[in-house]
């Protein structure tokens, strides 16, 4: 299993260097057109090819990779930050703010992931501009998915809160914030650092749908969702296979779950 | 036991009448709410357009009168009138429905067997039936739903409701199968199973009585979420197996931006993954062995 988390480690850090390095490994950029080589097949000059309006493929391919990869754990920080406050205060205060917090975790969790991310992408704007779809998916995977880490880490500040050096160190006179920085946060790292690795490949996978229905980042800007979407054209996907490029995301996705524990549950 | 089961049912009652609520305000909220289309007809001259908008303020009402006003029509089976489609919410839903749940019921029963079924063997058979069932379930879990589907068109051999059933079921089958298999791995090594074996008994008795039923309210726990996962992954799989479901409809109703039947449908999903959780929960305690 180490083996794996290893190669698991490596593969996401390629893959990410190589996002970071798109500049100098597909100069042409994401958005400028080729006109006269639309469609083109892999040369020296476009290592994937280019797409219908003649852009070059690996570039939209490392700068989609880009924006999926610095943007889906920053998205996933929120949530778990979020989900951390919400989850700790409910552990920690017990009564009526628990009862309170359950009950909205309870609302998010209800309602099927994806239906929320529908109902609430649409109800903002949907004709903006590339970089604002691109802030508005993001944002709103961080802001809709905090209830599923809310309720694993309320669980773990219960249990954490009943020890006996929980105890001890209360009856000592220790204050809460005491506590929370000395006793909980510390003993809740490995919790919350599972779910915040967790949450990257679901949020991932849900702004490749987003983007695969057309409601995720917009063009020209690439991401994954939308280099994806170019995957419905089948007959120019059956015709040129090297177009099967984006689905590298399932190397992405695998290596994320391979470095937490195996046996999660990816409920989303 | 009953009063649990009150407990439980106005717990999913107030959640969804709360989300309900949530939804109400968003949708009042929205950008673009109650804008009247005349308001950019250029036939219109300003002193036309400010009327119109003093009309349109004169009628607005409350978040909470507006929403009350929705649940009493609710309750008489009218959702109002979808402003994309000039039709009754109640009608479409009505119409599309019965392709969801059949797609939903027929997806989640063979994701559930296929899961099951891998599961029990790879808890029983050798190592590498346990690695190869194993890292299939990880890719599958690996792919958005939307690829899952697009590479059913691929195959292109089902039609549009087979497919989606097709692929709801590769979506359940991974979650199902490394779930069950955590559990089955577990009670497979209990010095009850190990004694159950030493005494002889069959193995289609072994399964069933030693293996299956000690873990069925820890699996039927995972059917309330199994159903939630469904539905939300019946959007991009209609939409792409062209499935006419509300999976389809919510798509089209989020592009055309009819929030009030995107929020229909939202809500009546989750009435539906709800009552399955709670389905779930009562029986889960009656399936466990005495």
């Amino acid at each position: 299993m180490k083996y794996l988390r290893r190669m698991a480690m490596a593969l996401l850090a390629v893959i990410y260097l190589a996002a970071l390095l798109a500049g100098w490994l597909a100069p042409a950029g994401y958005a400028r057109q080729f006109r006269d080589s639309p469609a083109a097949k892999p040369s020296a000059l476009f290592w994937l090819g280019t797409d219908e309006l003649g852009r070059d493929s690996l570039a939209r391919l490392l700068h989609g990779s880009r924006v999926s990869l610095s943007l889906a754990p920053a998205a996933a920080a929120l949530a778990t930050v979020i989900g951390a406050a919400a989850g700790i205060s409910a552990g920690i205060w017990g009564g009526w703010i628990d009862t309170g917090l359950a009950r909205v975790m309870d609302l998010f969790l209800s309602v099927p992931w994806l239906f929320l991310l529908l109902s609430v992408r649409a109800v903002l704007p949907l004709n903006v501009r590339p970089l604002e779809s691109l802030g508005i998916t993001f944002l709103l995977l961080g802001l809709l998915g905090w209830a599923g880490p809310a309720r694993v880490l309320r669980s773990a500040a219960r249990e954490i809160t009943g020890e006996d050096f929980m105890i001890q160190a209360r009856a000592r006179g220790c204050s809460r914030v005491h506590l929370l920085t000395h006793h909980l946060l510390p003993n809740l790292a490995p919790v919350l650092a599972a779910q915040f690795w967790m949450s990257i490949p679901i949020f991932i996978l849900s702004e490749a749908n987003l983007g695969f229905l057309g409601l995720g980042v917009s063009q020209p800007l690439p991401s994954w969702g939308n280099l994806l979407a170019g995957l419905q054209n089948v007959d120019a996907v059956v015709s040129c296979p090297w177009r099967l490029a984006p689905l590298a995301l399932l190397l992405v996705v695998m290596a994320c779950f391979h470095l937490i524990v195996p046996m999660e549950d990816f409920s989303k | 036991m009953r009063a649990r089961l009150i407990h439980s049912i106005t717990t999913v009652i107030l959640t969804v009448l709360l989300g309900g609520l949530i939804a109400a305000a968003l949708v009042r909220h929205a950008p673009g709410f109650g804008v009247d289309e005349r308001e950019f007809d250029a036939r219109y001259s300003p002193d036309s357009v400010r009327r119109i908008r003093r009309e349109a303020k004169s009628s607005e009402r409350g978040v909470l009168a507006d929403y009350w006003r929705f649940l009493s029509r609710a309750v008489t089976g009218d959702l109002g009138v979808s402003a994309s489609f000039h039709r009754p919410v109640a009608a479409l839903i009505a119409e599309r429905f019965p392709a969801t749940l059949a797609a939903v019921g027929a997806g989640l029963g063979l994701g559930w067997v296929l899961g099951m079924l891998f599961a029990l063997a790879a808890a029983l058979s050798r190592p590498a039936f346990d690695i190869c069932a194993g890292a299939m379930a990880a890719f599958l879990l690996c792919l958005p739903s939307s690829v899952l589907a697009l590479s059913m068109g691929l195959a292109g051999r089902l039609d549009g409701k087979k497919a989606a059933a097709a692929v709801i079921a590769l979506v359940i089958f991974p979650r199902v199968f490394r779930y069950a298999r955590a559990i089955l791995g577990r009670v497979a090594g209990a010095p009850h199973v190990l004694m159950a074996r030493a005494r002889g008994v069959g193995p289609g008795r072994l399964v069933w009585a030693h293996l299956v039923r000690p873990c069925a309210p820890a699996m039927l726990a995972l059917f309330g979420v199994s159903v939630s996962v469904a539905f939300g992954a019946a959007i991009p799989i209609e939409v792409l197996c062209d499935s006419p479901g509300l999976g389809q409809l919510a798509w089209q109703a989020a592009l055309k931006r009819d929030l009030p039947l995107l929020v229909d449908i939202t809500l009546l999903v989750s009435l539906v993954a709800g009552a399955s959780g709670l389905a779930a929960e009562i029986v889960g305690p009656a399936t466990a062995p005495s």
